[in-house]
């Protein structure tokens, strides 16, 4: 493992989603350094990747995990317009919805996304679920490593 | 010199043939009323005149009266004139022609009255003025019916076969006249029996045509038309499949529009605007809108046929000859009025049920798109209740003691079930419309299942299974329908040491029939058929259950095409559900080891 933290945006509305994820992405820490911001928009999303306002001298994440459902600016718009960008694109995303409904599904993967997760609802899961995430993303795929 | 007995009798038909037209034509223009009409019947009209006259001096025509002789001699003048008037109102002549005519005739006519005396003996060879008369009659004639016929032959080109017919035959009548008057003029008395045989048989053959065109008899008609009448039928055939309004005016109106010798037709709509048309521009197509709107009855004019239909009004461009020759021709159209109306209110009922089934389609996505958004909003809080139970067992499950990790396990299994609830609401709206590939299902092993997990929270209810098939369907949905039938029966049952039986009767058919029995409180009579709707619920109080469950297994159910009620018991509630063969299966003998 090499010492760069790996860096994962997580883009959600839902607080609760946010604490839940971020716990069960530190507590599974594997012995890898993540540093995780979160957003809480889509606008926000936009905002910290092109570093604008408060997010100047940002450094672009490995991930990203965006939710679907999100006010302002929805997580297809987000993906959308990350997918457009040359230097944005090579970030892989997870969408991450509560519902699996197929019209997300394929236009998700239309617009580029490299993962779609339905968040789990049962007790225990969507912890589990989270983990492994993390150890795919993390552990078995290489991320991108020419990100400022 | 007598006539023979073969010219007198070739003359008597002829007269009763002219006779006849002259009924014809005047019954012609007490129909239509229009100058073409009023020309033909005065035409025709005043030469029954001369018939009269003649049949009645006829044995002896030496005892006319000079004047009446000039009377009859003007008559046959004013003859092609007024069948020059009558071809003038369908194609308007040069100035010329209009100038000749009228001095021409004019000059003849006074002509006639101012020659001294006409010699009625046939004997007697005309000579000096009166063959110069004789001759400038034969020229006027022949100068005002040749371009009759001419004009009536070619302009009958591009008409539908019965006006054409017609304008031809009446081309060569005029001709015909014409010729044996030449025939007769020049002539003379040589070889006199067989000339005036020959005219008298082209008069006669002349007569015939005229009758023919003016009058033509019933079969006449049927057999001209028969082309156009076979060409309607097969253009009838083909919209009788129409299931568009767009297919009924693309496959109609372009076959009939020729047929009537019109450039176009349009299927004008009873409200307003026009279904459909074809071959014409839009503001002759306007025109022809406003024209047929105020049209109660058929009607020909010189721009259109329009028929008024129950949905609306046919009206397909005419000519200038259609007003007179091709009026008939509404009968023909007629003919596939009533077809296009079936053929309009047919394609109206497909369209109606077009429209229905897109509403139903767009009902149902509406509901299935609310389902998702509804299972995306419900869910979400869910997914943190579901962390937070976790993180709470993991983090304080020792410091919660054994009640407090009950608590958990009640809160974890109705966190589950709320998850079930959620993916129920979507399976309602997927149940019947997404197919799935059935599979074995054993119903005692499902029931004891379902059994097991009702005793945790009914302890004291009993669960029994008599008899159980194999059923073959989607396992998900035999999960679902025997938890809620069981739960149902153990919930509401009014008394917590209830027992609930499954059985099973086999029809000779090989079918099924399933009961779910219950010694509970029952359901009331009038109840037993609202249970099975969405949300519907006995006891509202009790807030048990969530009102889907009966609506979801009526939905399985029939997805399987079986049948789900509840029957009448002596005591308690019986549910019974029948299923078809197809859904059955041979339960497998096992063999002991």
């Amino acid at each position: 493992m090499t010492e760069q933290p790996i860096r994962i945006m997580i883009a959600d509305d839902n607080e609760d989603h946010v604490f839940l994820a971020v716990r069960a992405l530190q507590d599974l820490n594997g012995g890898t350094h993540l540093e995780i911001q979160a957003v809480h928009d889509g606008a926000e999303a936009l905002a910290y990747i092109n570093g604008e306002g408060q997010f100047t001298g940002r450094t672009l994440p490995h991930l990203i995990l965006l939710d679907i459902k999100m006010p302002k600016v929805d997580g297809l718009e987000v993906l959308r317009t990350l997918k457009e960008n040359p230097t944005f694109r090579v970030i892989p995303v997870v969408m991450l919805s509560a519902s699996e409904r197929p019209e997300d599904v394929d236009a998700s993967y239309k617009l580029g996304a490299n993962s779609y997760v339905t968040k789990p609802a049962g007790v225990g899961e969507f912890r589990e679920g989270i983990a492994q995430l993390k150890h795919y993303w993390t552990q078995l795929s290489s991320l991108p490593v020419a990100l400022r | 010199m007598k006539q023979t007995p073969l010219v007198l009798g070739l003359q008597y038909a002829e007269w009763v043939v002219f006779a006849a037209l002259a009924y014809v034509t005047l019954q012609l223009w007490r129909r239509h009323r229009s100058v073409a009409a009023a020309w033909a019947a005065a035409t025709f009209g005043t030469l029954l005149l001369v018939v009269v006259i003649a049949a009645i001096y006829g044995p002896n025509p030496k005892h006319i009266p000079d004047l009446v002789v000039k009377v009859l001699i003007a008559i046959i003048v004013l003859f092609p004139y007024a069948l020059f008037r009558f071809a003038a109102t369908f194609v308007e002549p040069s100035t010329f022609w209009r100038r000749f005519a009228g001095i021409g005739v004019g000059a003849v006519l006074i002509w006639t009255f101012v020659l001294p005396k006409f010699p009625t003996d046939p004997a007697v060879r005309p000579r000096g003025i009166l063959l110069v008369y004789l001759l400038a009659l034969v020229v006027m004639w022949t100068a005002l019916s040749l371009p009759v016929a001419i004009v009536l032959w070619l302009r009958g080109q591009g008409q539908p076969t019965l006006p054409r017919r017609r304008m031809r035959l009446l081309a060569l009548a005029t001709f015909g006249i014409n010729l044996s008057i030449v025939i007769s003029g020049a002539v003379g008395n040589a070889n006199r029996n067989v000339t005036q045989a020959v005219t008298e048989v082209i008069g006669l053959l002349s007569a015939i045509a005229f009758y023919l065109a003016f009058a033509p008899p019933g079969p006449f008609r049927a057999w001209w038309r028969r082309k156009e009448e076979a060409s309607l039928q097969r253009a009838a055939v083909g919209v009788s499949a129409a299931t568009t309004l767009s297919e009924v005016t693309s496959g109609l109106l372009p076959r009939i529009a020729p047929l009537f010798g019109g450039h176009g037709a349009a299927l004008i709509a009873k409200d307003h605007g026009v279904i459909g048309s074809h071959g014409l521009d839009p503001s002759e197509v306007a025109k022809i809108d406003a024209e047929a709107r105020k049209t109660t009855k058929d009607r020909v004019t010189s721009e259109a046929i329009m028929l008024p239909l129950r949905n609306g009004w046919l009206a397909v461009s005419a000519s200038v000859y259609t007003p007179f020759f091709g009026i008939e021709e509404v009968d023909l159209l007629r003919s596939v009025g009533a077809f296009i109306d079936l053929a309009i209110d047919r394609s109206e009922l497909f369209e109606s049920e077009r429209q229905a089934r897109l509403e139903i389609e767009r009902a149902s996505e509406e509901l299935e798109s609310f389902l998702y958004s509804v299972s995306h909003d419900l869910k979400s809080p869910l997914v943190s209740l579901s962390g937070y139970i976790g993180y709470l067992m993991e983090d304080y499950g020792e410091k919660l003691g054994s009640d407090g990790r009950a608590y958990i396990d009640r809160m974890v299994s109705n966190a589950a079930y709320m998850d079930d609830l959620i993916a129920d609401l979507l399976e309602l709206s997927r149940i019947g419309r997404m197919q799935t590939e059935p599979s074995d299902v054993d119903v005692r092993e499902l029931v004891d299942d379902i059994a097991a997990s009702v005793h945790t929270t009914h302890p004291q209810a009993t669960i029994e299974i008599k008899d159980a098939p194999m059923l073959a369907m989607n396992p998900v949905r035999a999960r679902q329908l025997f938890t809620n039938l069981i739960e149902n029966g153990v919930r509401h049952g009014g008394r917590s040491d209830v027992t609930v039986s499954v059985s099973s009767r086999s029809e000779p058919d090989g079918s099924i029939t399933l009961a779910v029995r219950d010694n509970g409180q029952g359901i009331p009579a009038d109840y037993r058929e609202r249970v099975f709707r969405v949300f519907e619920r006995l006891q509202p109080e009790e807030g048990e259950g969530t009102g889907i469950g009966l609506s979801i297994c009526r939905k399985i159910v029939d997805s399987l095409n079986g049948r789900i009620w509840v029957a009448d018991a002596p005591e308690g509630t019986d549910i019974e559900i029948a299923l078809p063969a197809n859904v059955v299966r041979a339960r497998k003998v096992e063999v002991p080891a």
